[in-house]
């Protein structure tokens, strides 16, 4: 048996609209059972790559294999091996839980039994039985998110697209959907996610920046954050960090500083050693060496590509 | 395919019945519509309240008076002592029509000579004042066409050369506008429902997202697009058999024509309204906006060029040609011809092939943007 270990292949994908290229050749790999983190700010060509990936869009050059379909050839084939789940948890509000997973499942043509079966399991999974003839509308927000997944893997898909999954989910539903999202991937399910939360990007395997319809970065949230060797991050204490604000800006060594709560984050030059850098500025009373987040990669990165 | 159309359609009508507004708005509000227009929507005019000012007070006025009011058109609501006395009611809206008899009308037709009387007329209500007029002028040429056969007799002419024009209506013996209203309310509640209804139907889907879903799924359009629309077609022809049930049993209106002749023409004008109510979907993001477009665009000249309200005929040239382009136009045609004159396929079959026409042209451009759009 020949188990392909690649889910998702691009190869110079390009969008073009009339003369605008929103996708400019990309190029990623998407290993079987990875959850990938597709990031990029509103308008960087995020949503339209995965339309291509859908095969809802068809892409103006390149190719993009998605569980071994070429997109442009047969975007039905695709569209039966993938799942997808849209921000706004797209739900039938006034048909109840398990009605809208019958519907979708009885669209991608699940027989009544094998469904009912599959079903049963993915509401266990899932914590849903109990809800199951709630209609859609009245549940709460976690379990309506709970509700979107189910129909997007009601059909056993290879891989599940997941756009911007935990907007408005409170940060404890939060995790335990990252929690189902793992044991999904341990299972075997590639995951394709795009999010605004920076600290929520941590949770995936891999990472890619996407700007102006350009991967500007791709790699492990560690190794994105290696990005960083050559700067440190400081938290500054102070009576009043607003009024230092400036000052600590003017210093040499210093690449940006911003208010973070009643402290300052200062990311300065790694060649400086913080004592040395903090010396002309009065009015600090603590200063200590923070681990970066990828929000921090990020605006490294936006800084660099604006 | 057939299997995801089932489903498809299953889901709708689930929907349809969980939705707790909807039964009234399908069976209950276009009885409602069709019982308040049948009644309200009357051009007869009866009854049209008069102040009268008799200055002669003879035997001779007092039998023309008989005359006037006797033919059932107008009721005598004031007694004028004075002209003047007629402008005050008219401006209260008490009386529609003022009607001055000089002094020495009586004496004048004794002599043999000629009279007049005066007849004030409200303008300011059209019906009124041209219905009020025509009855007036043919009273009162009835009544000298009897003075004048009645002094030829008395000098021994027996008869009189004339022409006398003997009216026969057809159809509608008793120009009931009823009779001729609620056929056509049939067209007018089947458009507002169906057109309303499917364009909202989808839109609604836009603004919860779940088209986007449905997009991802292997389903096609068409489909998609089939189960969104059978089942307001099936609500469609429920409602043509419940309107015509409450017009014959309830409004008394005859159905003369067959009734396969109804069904298909009804068929065609679906075809049509769930077209433009598709269409209005894919240029609609919202509900209020889908509602808006109908209302505006699709109701407004529909029920004003259809000849619904204004005949067609006493348009100007650019509007009868704009009300060709309207499927209403024609399904009234077929409606009443059906209902008042029992006109058969060899008459209508114009009809029906102008609404084929216009179906099937509504329908092409609304699938296309449909599939291109959603």
């Amino acid at each position: 048996m020949t188990e392909n270990l690649t889910a998702i292949e691009v190869s110079r994908l390009e969008k073009r609209f009339g003369p605008f290229r929103a996708v400019k050749g990309i190029d990623f790999t998407v290993g079987r059972g990875e959850i990938y983190g597709f990031l990029g700010a509103n308008g960087a060509g995020k949503s339209t790559t995965i339309k291509m990936l859908c095969g809802l869009l068809e892409p103006s050059g390149g190719t993009a294999l998605v569980a071994g379909v070429d997109v442009a050839k047969d975007p039905e084939g695709v569209k039966r091996r993938i799942g997808y789940m849209c921000q706004k948890f797209s739900l039938y509000e006034d048909l109840t839980a398990a009605e809208n997973v019958d519907f979708f499942g009885g669209i991608y043509g699940m027989a009544p039994d094998r469904l009912k079966a599959r079903r049963d399991e993915v509401f266990a999974l899932l914590e849903l039985t109990e809800r199951k003839n709630t209609f859609a509308g009245d549940l709460p927000r976690g379990f309506q998110q709970r509700l979107a997944l189910a129909c997007a893997i009601i059909h056993e898909p290879d891989i599940i697209f997941l756009d911007e999954p935990t907007a408005g989910v409170d940060p404890i539903q939060r995790r335990a959907f990252w929690d189902l999202i793992y044991s999904f991937s341990a299972a075997g399910t590639t995951i394709f996610v795009t999010t605004h939360f920076l600290d929520e990007a941590e949770f995936c395997h891999r990472i890619s920046f996407i700007a102006d319809g350009e991967i500007v970065a791709e790699d492990t949230p560690a190794g994105l954050k290696k990005l960083l060797s050559a700067w440190r991050l400081y938290e500054v204490q102070a009576a009043d960090p607003a009024s230092l604000l400036p000052a600590v800006r003017r210093l040499p060594a210093v690449k940006s500083a911003a208010l973070f709560g009643d402290t300052l984050h200062v990311m300065a030059d790694a060649a400086v050693p913080a004592e040395e850098l903090f010396a002309g500025v009065a009015g600090i009373t603590a200063v200590e060496q923070v681990t970066p987040t990828l929000e921090d990669v990020f605006l490294h990165i936006a800084g660099k590509t604006t | 395919m057939r299997k995801m159309l089932a489903r498809m359609i299953r889901k709708e009508l689930m929907q349809l019945r969980r939705d707790k507004k909807m039964f009234p708005i399908l069976f209950v509000a276009p009885i409602i519509q069709l019982i308040i227009l049948g009644y309200a929507a009357n051009f007869d005019i009866n009854d049209i309240p008069v102040a009268v000012c008799d200055h002669d007070r003879s035997e001779e006025s007092a039998e023309y008076l008989g005359h006037f009011f006797g033919s059932g058109y107008f009721t005598r609501t004031v007694e004028a002592a004075a002209d003047r006395d007629i402008d005050p009611a008219m401006d209260r809206g008490i009386v529609q029509l003022g009607l001055v008899i000089p002094n020495g009308f009586g004496e004048k037709l004794q002599r043999g000579e000629a009279t007049a009387v005066q007849l004030l007329i409200n303008g300011s209500d059209t019906n009124y004042a041209s219905n009020g007029f025509t009855y007036a002028v043919q009273i009162t040429a009835r009544y000298s066409a009897a003075i004048l056969v009645e002094r030829m007799a008395a000098l021994g002419v027996s008869s009189v050369p004339g022409v006398d024009l003997r009216q026969r209506v057809w159809y509608n013996p008793e120009l009931k506008t009823r009779h001729f209203m609620v056929p056509a309310l049939l067209g007018l509640i089947l458009m507002i429902i169906t057109v309303m209804l499917t364009a909202m139907a989808i839109v609604r889907e836009k603004e919860s997202g779940t088209i986007e879903m449905l997009v991802v799924t292997p389903i096609r359009k068409l489909p998609v697009l089939a189960g969104k629309l059978l089942p307001f077609l099936f609500i469609g022809l429920i409602e043509v058999l419940l309107v015509t049930l409450v017009a014959i049993n309830l409004f008394g209106i005859p159905f003369k024509g067959q009734g396969w002749l109804l069904f298909v023409g009804s068929l065609l004008f679906l075809f049509n309204t769930l077209g433009l109510g598709l269409l209005v979907s894919t240029i609609s993001q919202t509900q209020q906006q889908a509602m808006m477009t109908v209302m505006f665009v699709i109701m407004m000249p529909f029920i004003y060029l259809s000849g619904f309200v204004f005949p067609i005929d006493s348009m100007p040239e650019m509007f009868q040609y704009l009300s060709k382009g309207i499927s209403l136009t024609y399904y009234l045609e077929i409606v009443r011809s059906l209902f008042l004159k029992g006109s058969g396929i060899e008459v209508l079959y114009k009809d029906f092939i102008a609404l084929t026409i216009l179906g099937v042209v509504t329908f092409a451009i609304s699938v296309v943007r449909f599939r291109k759009y959603i």
